[in-house]
């Protein structure tokens, strides 16, 4: 019915379907029911706050968030993560290809102004993204937007087009792996030692947080520029795009 | 009405709104935007009413949307590579740019 | 040492388990490696579930304890739990998981598109496990969107332009059925300030906010089970993905969307539900049967005949909704029509991975999948063509087949309740199957007189591939499942206790 693929550019925005009115009163209902619902009913109070102010002190870090995504709900976490690389196996091309790790190509340089940009400011990403992974413990911040971060400075690098990294070699399939398998690995290492799975002892809680987070901080990063790698760059059409 | 109320009537108001987009747009890449606006109202709701009691917000929603932005960025990326590789498919066929 | 193993520290490694092995085969390219390590862990992975279920079983009690990841509890904390339901989706998780991992080491073996299968093969198996075993409604999301993503990426992995433009529909329609379900359980928490399910259905009340989850919830996850009229983009799907990936699609994963669905409706939001909208669902489920079958007699590939079968088979499992509402006990999920159910999906997983597992030899023995194209070809594979034909039976209903079981718990259900009109609905279901099975096997055991011109009809779903000899392994993994759906169909104590175990002297 509304699942047509259309690709053609120059198509109509919107279907021209009679069916639009019937979406356009049941997305309205739905939304009157919802802003009801809001306005009547209030939040419950406090949520799961009581419990994380009991027990922050012992989880090894003291942002409440850094402490509920990778202390108490860290299963989730290693589960997100296992959701990223999933999408990085189904867009990896599918013959792997010999070419070195990486090749820096020097073309002649069309955008100076990206140019010099990404030579000018990788240095301080780099450095910013480490310290956001090290505030993460008390501020906002961690892997996620550190490795974020870093897959920014990628996505600039690739602007340039004189960068391009094999991803189906054997570094990059390792890098994109070690987060999660150092993820798992500490998983069931604690769980023969602790007994039970992802229980951080309490005086190393902290720096075993920040060990897994500095593995997936960098395998998200490459697993991000893969996914902006394959998307701008489809095998088939080499010489469109960068 | 407070104004952490209205940044969740303005949460579900996005939903809404993609949802619609979802359903009467004929294009994929309008369709896989609207997913998107969808994922970013359902977030606004959950930071939104994570403060309302209280002066220190629940941490749990912000959890919760940190791994959602993560799912909806990997899921994004998949359906834009699928787009992609459809695209070029059909541009190579020249002879029928018809996908049924 | 076995007394010393309890049943909730085994539930983890049923889903670690899996994530490894899906990191080890993606570092690990070589072929010969891959092999090895994919037919070693799917043993292991199996002897972890038969072991949790003979624990269970043993233990003979309505739920296990709960396993506190980290220790801290919920709702801080994570739990998995598992009660009877759960483990008979983890052992038939972990019974498929060997089966159709042994087809796919034969199946990709000349093939390049093993390399990214697998990783994505075990990804998906873990992500199962870890829905069926976790009690958190935002761990379950997590699980739905690993199954999600790696079952799209799963069908796009044949690269035909059919198979893409099937698996990014299968994508858009499996995100936008999360988001609803993500919407619904950001309100559960609004109202409820956690996010564990049994915690949830203590503090539940019979207000909007709750009404307005369990439409949401139910309305992404009929998305994602395919409910007619939900159902347009299983077929494509279905048909034009690999054929293990057909088969675990039809048995398992639509199944782990109705496992949530049905553990929202009946535990945790059980009074926010209606008998009206029971009776609705009901109704979309008779439509789906006697749609999806006809469909089924229509269709020309002999996939897409499976994928519509499919369809339909589901619109049974949804007459548990009506048939429930009037039983006994409306706050667990126990009663005739719960056995039924689940019963039913046990019998469909194994019958419908068969029929796929078979339909998928034949395609290849005979480079076509087209209905034409198969005159005659009992004579040329025999096996398979019977291992067809005893998933034939199990779908129609005939005994000795667990069919027959599940059919029967359902109409003795129905009859029982007094809403006679659901039986009509599943001997005409019974007999529209009957149709399109004989269609196909009346068409396998004719004759090939006179060469026939090859008739292409207007959809062209799958190219046509060289005809290959089959590898034995392939004909055996199928025969197994076969042989299964028929014990399953003598034994029918066995499933029943193990679903409901402190329930004795069942319906039969």
């Amino acid at each position: 019915m509304f699942k047509n693929i259309d690709l053609k550019y120059e198509g109509d925005a919107v279907q021209q379907h009679s069916s639009k009115i019937i979406a356009l009163l049941s997305v309205g209902a739905v939304l009157f029911f919802l802003i009801t619902m809001l306005i009547q009913h209030p939040p419950y109070e406090g949520g799961i706050r009581p419990f994380v102010e009991n027990k922050i002190s012992v989880s090894g870090v003291t942002n409440p968030v850094t402490a509920v995504l990778l202390n108490f709900r860290v299963y989730d976490t290693l589960l997100e993560l296992a959701v990223l690389l999933i999408a990085v196996i189904a867009v990896l091309p599918s013959v792997n290809s010999n070419l070195p790790t990486l090749r820096i190509l020097s073309s002649q340089q069309e955008n100076l102004v990206v140019f010099a940009l990404q030579r000018w400011i990788s240095p301080a990403l780099l450095v910013f993204s480490g310290y956001l992974l090290w505030a993460g413990a008390s501020q906002p911040g961690g892997a996620f937007q550190a490795g974020a971060l870093l897959a920014g400075g990628c996505v600039l690098m690739f602007q340039t087009g004189s960068y391009h990294l094999n991803y189906t070699s054997l570094f990059i399939r390792i890098a994109l792996i070690i987060g999660l398998m150092v993820f798992v690995s500490a998983a069931l290492a604690l769980f023969i030692t602790e007994g039970n799975l992802l229980q951080y002892p309490e005086n190393y809680a902290g720096v075993l947080i920040l060990i897994i987070e500095s593995f997936a901080t960098f395998s998200i990063a490459v697993a991000l520029a893969a996914l902006y790698s394959s998307i701008i760059s489809t095998s088939n059409v080499k010489s469109r795009g960068r | 009405m407070n104004t952490l109320l209205m940044y969740s009537v303005t949460g579900v108001g996005l939903f809404a709104i993609g949802l619609l987009g979802l359903i009467i747009s004929s294009h994929i890449m309008r369709k896989i935007l609207s997913i998107n606006i969808m994922g970013v109202g359902i977030f606004m709701l959950l930071i939104a009413f994570a403060k309302q009691n209280g002066e220190i917000a629940d941490p749990l929603p912000h959890a919760m949307v940190l791994t959602g932005i993560v799912i909806a960025a990997a899921g994004t990326a998949l359906a834009l590579n699928l787009m992609v590789r459809l695209y070029d498919m059909q541009q190579k066929n020249r002879g029928s740019l018809d996908d049924r | 040492m076995i007394d010393n193993l309890n049943i909730a520290t085994l539930l983890p490694l049923i889903v670690f388990v899996p994530l490894l092995v899906a990191l080890l085969v993606f570092l690990v390219n070589q072929e010969k490696w891959q092999k090895i390590i994919n037919i070693g862990f799917a043993l292991l992975q199996f002897t972890i579930v038969i072991t949790i279920t003979l624990l269970f079983l043993k233990a003979n009690i309505l739920q296990s304890q709960r396993y506190q990841i980290g220790n801290w509890g919920a709702p801080l904390g994570i739990d998995l739990v598992v009660d009877g339901f759960s483990i008979v989706m983890v052992s038939l998780t972990g019974l498929l998981t060997l089966i159709l991992t042994l087809y796919s080491t034969a199946y990709f073996s000349e093939s390049s598109k093993g390399v990214r299968f697998w990783p994505l093969w075990w990804l998906l198996i873990s992500g199962l496990n870890a829905l069926f075993v976790s009690n958190d409604a935002f761990n379950i999301y997590v699980a739905l969107e690993i199954i999600g993503l790696a079952a799209a990426a799963l069908v796009a992995l044949q690269s035909t332009r059919e198979a893409l433009e099937a698996a990014l529909r299968y994508l858009l329609v499996g995100l936008l059925g999360s988001l609803f379900y993500l919407m619904a359980i950001a309100i559960l928490y609004r109202s409820h300030g956690t996010l564990d399910l049994i915690q949830i259905a203590e503090s539940t009340d019979h207000q909007l906010p709750d009404q307005i989850a369990i439409i949401f919830i139910t309305a992404g996850l009929l998305l994602k089970i395919a409910l007619f009229p939900l159902h347009f983009w299983l077929p494509p799907a279905h048909a034009n993905a690999p054929t293990p990936v057909s088969a675990i699609l039809s048995a398992l994963v639509v199944k782990a969307s109705l496992y949530v669905l049905i553990k929202f409706w009946f535990e945790v939001l059980n009074e926010s539900t209606t008998v009206d909208a029971s009776q609705f669902i009901g109704y979309l489920g008779a439509t789906a049967i006697l749609y999806g079958s006809w469909k089924a007699f229509q269709a020309t590939h002999l996939k897409v005949v499976i994928a519509y079968s499919t369809v339909a088979q589901l619109g049974y499992i949804f007459l548990l909704f009506p048939l429930s509402e009037q039983a006994a006990n409306t706050g667990t999920f126990t009663g005739s029509a719960s056995q039924a159910a689940i019963y039913f999906i046990v019998a469909h997983a194994c019958a419908k991975a068969a029929m796929f597992l078979s339909a998928g030899n034949l395609i290849l023995s005979q480079g076509s999948g087209e209905i034409s194209q198969l005159k005659g070809i009992a004579r040329r594979q025999p096996v398979n063509l019977f291992v067809f034909a005893i998933a034939g039976v199990s779908l129609i209903g005939l005994p000795p087949s667990a069919g027959f079981i599940a059919k029967w718990l359902l109409l003795t259900a129905s009859i029982e309740s007094g809403q006679w009109w659901w039986s009509i609905v599943i001997l005409l279901g019974g007999l529209m199957a009957a149709m399109y099975i004989a269609k196909i096997l009346h068409l396998a055991f004719t004759n090939v007189e006179n060469n026939i011109a090859p008739h292409y009809p207007e959809d062209n779903y799958i190219l046509d591939t060289q005809p290959q000899a089959i590898h034995w392994i392939l004909t055996a993994t199928a025969i197994v499942l076969a042989l299964t759906t028929l014990a399953l169909g003598i034994n029918a104590e066995f499933i029943l206790n193990m679903a409901n175990p402190t329930l004795t002297g069942s319906t039969l």
